[in-house]
């Protein structure tokens, strides 16, 4: 099963359920999406659910705190993670909404939108930045990493109150696998991918493949058993998981696919500083510069490789050195 | 003019746009903007005296507006506005209670510092001009979908219109037939800039025309007009299952917030719209119909006077 059929399949599910959810979007109605992930929803449930806006990004979360006011539980997708930046006014509201008004009005509000790189869109349309978005109040950010994880994400994310945004990565929607059938149980905060005991590794989205890579490499090169989180939620961050687990290993290397000062995981390296002094951390981060056109782009963004070097460069050469 | 016999009492008919709106409705009317106007400047001295927790925005000259509006409206109709700028027209007018209001909006207690004032019937609404459009469209599509028979009244001014939220929502309620009665108060006035430097077509009334949408160009400081109109446009809404938008082309006579430099206006200008202010307008009509004489007059001033004297914030 393809990623967007997945996520179809979650919102077919989400809306045959529950006929108080809308959805909202450009081109989510006969065209299915730019991504085809609302293929044939029109069909099912009509125009006055299946709502085909103009590019009126600035509206949106409006429309949503009003839908929800209102009684609804509206479904927003904003096709590239750039524009939600023209929706950040209205979404710095629905978070503060949430406790300005208390009890008052209840929303729960889905955006869904694609972000990240290494599809070859450019250095307008390749951003994975969220550190902008981890500011505004009591938002709830949510990144599958496989098939499974978008299915059961969106199915999770509808039962939760407040706003919740799914960041899909662009890369995911190329790839294809099975819903684990009992996916839906660890979605509390992160998952430990990969058991281990040298190294641990944190990442999140499209990345976590490719920890999974590198951590295969690592085991058949150096001998290296590296443990790896996929934060599903990546905000709030589910700090004691990642705790644990460098407790156990003493060593991390924090993957993302934007530069440093853009993402989230600075924020664990500082809480892990805090909690365990002098431990050793590797950050694997996209280059500080424009993403490229083309295939250029594997220039700026991380990759396995630079996974493997980071866990080598802990394990392997950091030892050689103590010697 | 026309008499009727209803029980008892003799009730006298007011005529304003060619309907007739019953005398001692228009008594009622006469008194909300009476209140407006008293508690108002029982709120400057307040502010004056620092005693406030947010600003006065100054309704002088425009109570006719939310009064007029407000007084159509029942509990199938949702207010959307923001409930502390420049609403105590709406608030009186809709008879919202106005101890609870003031507690919340003016004098925030440290135990509910961060609520804000939302009683029933009216929208969670947001402070930053033009960001209530998109909430209104969003009202109107779950009242449309959940088949309530509601109506979203949005209420805003010239110079929330001229952000662009304003053209993208009017565009989208014709597109998807919301039912959302937009309301403008024209005051001419953003702020400190005048119309004819914000707004290149100078008249508000053309956008909603441009998106096809029903449009009533009424005159701000006639509380009788405003308030058929409204009920007009109502009928309208839910009838014709459109939205509708009414221009109220009013004058803000006092400063934009109570302590402000109000010097950007000619006096010419100001004096002019003096003239036509709209409880002193009203009232000549009202002793003209003789609905009001000064017995009546006196009894409403000594129960606006009571009113005023019972609301406990300031004891």
């Amino acid at each position: 099963m393809k990623f967007a059929e997945a996520i179809n399949k979650a919102l077919l599910e989400i809306m045959s359920a529950d006929d108080r959810t809308i959805l909202l979007g450009e081109d989510v109605g006969k065209f299915g999406g730019r991504f085809e992930a609302t293929h044939d929803l029109l069909n099912s449930f009509g125009e006055n659910r299946v709502f085909d806006t103009p590019i009126n990004e600035e509206l949106f979360i409006g429309i949503a705190l009003g839908a929800s006011a209102g009684g609804l539980k509206p479904i927003i997708e904003i096709y590239y993670n750039e524009f939600l930046n023209i929706a950040f006014d209205d979404l710095w509201r629905a978070g503060l909404w949430q406790k300005l008004y208390k009890n008052k009005v209840q929303s729960s509000i889905i955006i869904r939108c694609v972000f990240g790189g290494y599809v070859r869109r450019g250095p307008e349309f390749s951003s994975a930045a969220v550190g902008h978005l981890i500011s505004i109040p009591n938002i709830k950010i949510y990144a599958p990493s496989n098939v499974s994880d978008g299915y059961w994400i969106l199915k999770e994310a509808i039962r939760q109150p407040g706003i919740k945004l799914i960041l899909e990565h662009k890369a995911l929607y190329r790839t294809s696998g099975i819903i684990d059938t009992e996916g839906g149980r660890s979605l509390v905060g992160g998952e430990i991918k990969r058991k281990g005991s040298n190294l641990t590794i944190v990442a999140y989205s499209y990345l976590v493949g490719s920890a999974l890579r590198a951590a295969e490499i690592l085991f058949d090169s150096y001998g290296i058993d590296s443990e790896i989180i996929d934060l599903k939620v990546i905000w709030p961050l589910d700090f004691q998981l990642i705790l644990g687990s460098v407790r156990k290993t003493k060593k991390v290397v924090l993957v993302e696919e934007c530069t440093r000062n853009a993402g989230v995981l600075v924020h664990i390296e500082n809480e892990l500083l805090k909690n365990i002094p002098r431990l050793n951390i590797e950050n694997v981060t996209a280059k500080n510069d424009l993403i490229p056109f083309g295939e250029e782009e594997t220039a700026v963004l991380p990759s396995i490789i630079d996974i493997v070097e980071a866990g080598e460069r802990l394990c392997v050469r950091n030892k050689l050195l103590q010697r | 003019m026309l008499r009727y016999k209803s029980g008892k009492l003799y009730r006298v008919l007011f005529r304003s746009l060619g309907i007739f709106v019953d005398g001692n409705f228009c008594l009622d009317l006469y008194k909300k903007m009476l209140l407006v106007r008293a508690l108002e400047s029982k709120l400057e001295i307040i502010f004056k005296h620092n005693k406030t927790q947010w600003f006065i925005y100054s309704v002088l000259g425009q109570e006719a507006c939310g009064v007029g509006v407000a007084s159509a409206l029942t509990h199938k109709e949702q207010l959307l506005m923001p409930l502390n700028y420049r609403a105590l027209g709406y608030v009186i007018g809709r008879g919202f209670d106005i101890n609870h209001y003031l507690k919340e909006v003016l004098f925030r207690t440290q135990e509910n510092e961060s609520a804000i004032f939302l009683p029933k019937h009216t929208l969670p609404y947001s402070l930053s001009l033009g960001a209530n459009f998109s909430i209104g469209i969003g009202a109107a599509i779950a009242n449309r979908n959940l088949m309530n028979d509601k109506v979203c009244v949005c209420v805003f001014g010239d110079g929330a219109a001229t952000r662009g939220t304003f053209y993208s929502s009017l565009n989208l309620s014709a597109l998807w037939r919301l039912p959302i009665l937009w309301i403008c108060e024209n005051n001419n006035y953003a702020v400190s800039t005048p119309m004819e430097k914000f707004n290149a077509s100078g008249d508000i009334a053309i956008y909603p025309k441009a998106f096809g949408i029903k449009t009533y160009p009424v005159n701000g400081n006639n509380v009788a007009d405003i308030y058929i109109t409204t009920n007009i446009a109502l009928e309208y809404i839910r009838t014709e299952r459109k939205p509708a938008f009414i221009k109220l082309d009013t004058y803000r006579m006092g400063p934009h917030i109570i302590g402000d430099r109000d010097d950007y206006r000619p006096l010419e200008e100001k004096s002019r719209w003096s003239a036509r202010d709209p409880i002193r307008a009203f009232r000549k009509k009202l002793l003209g119909y003789r609905i009001l004489n000064h017995a009546k007059e006196v009894s409403i001033l000594e129960s606006i006077e009571q009113e005023i004297c019972a609301i406990d914030v300031w004891k």
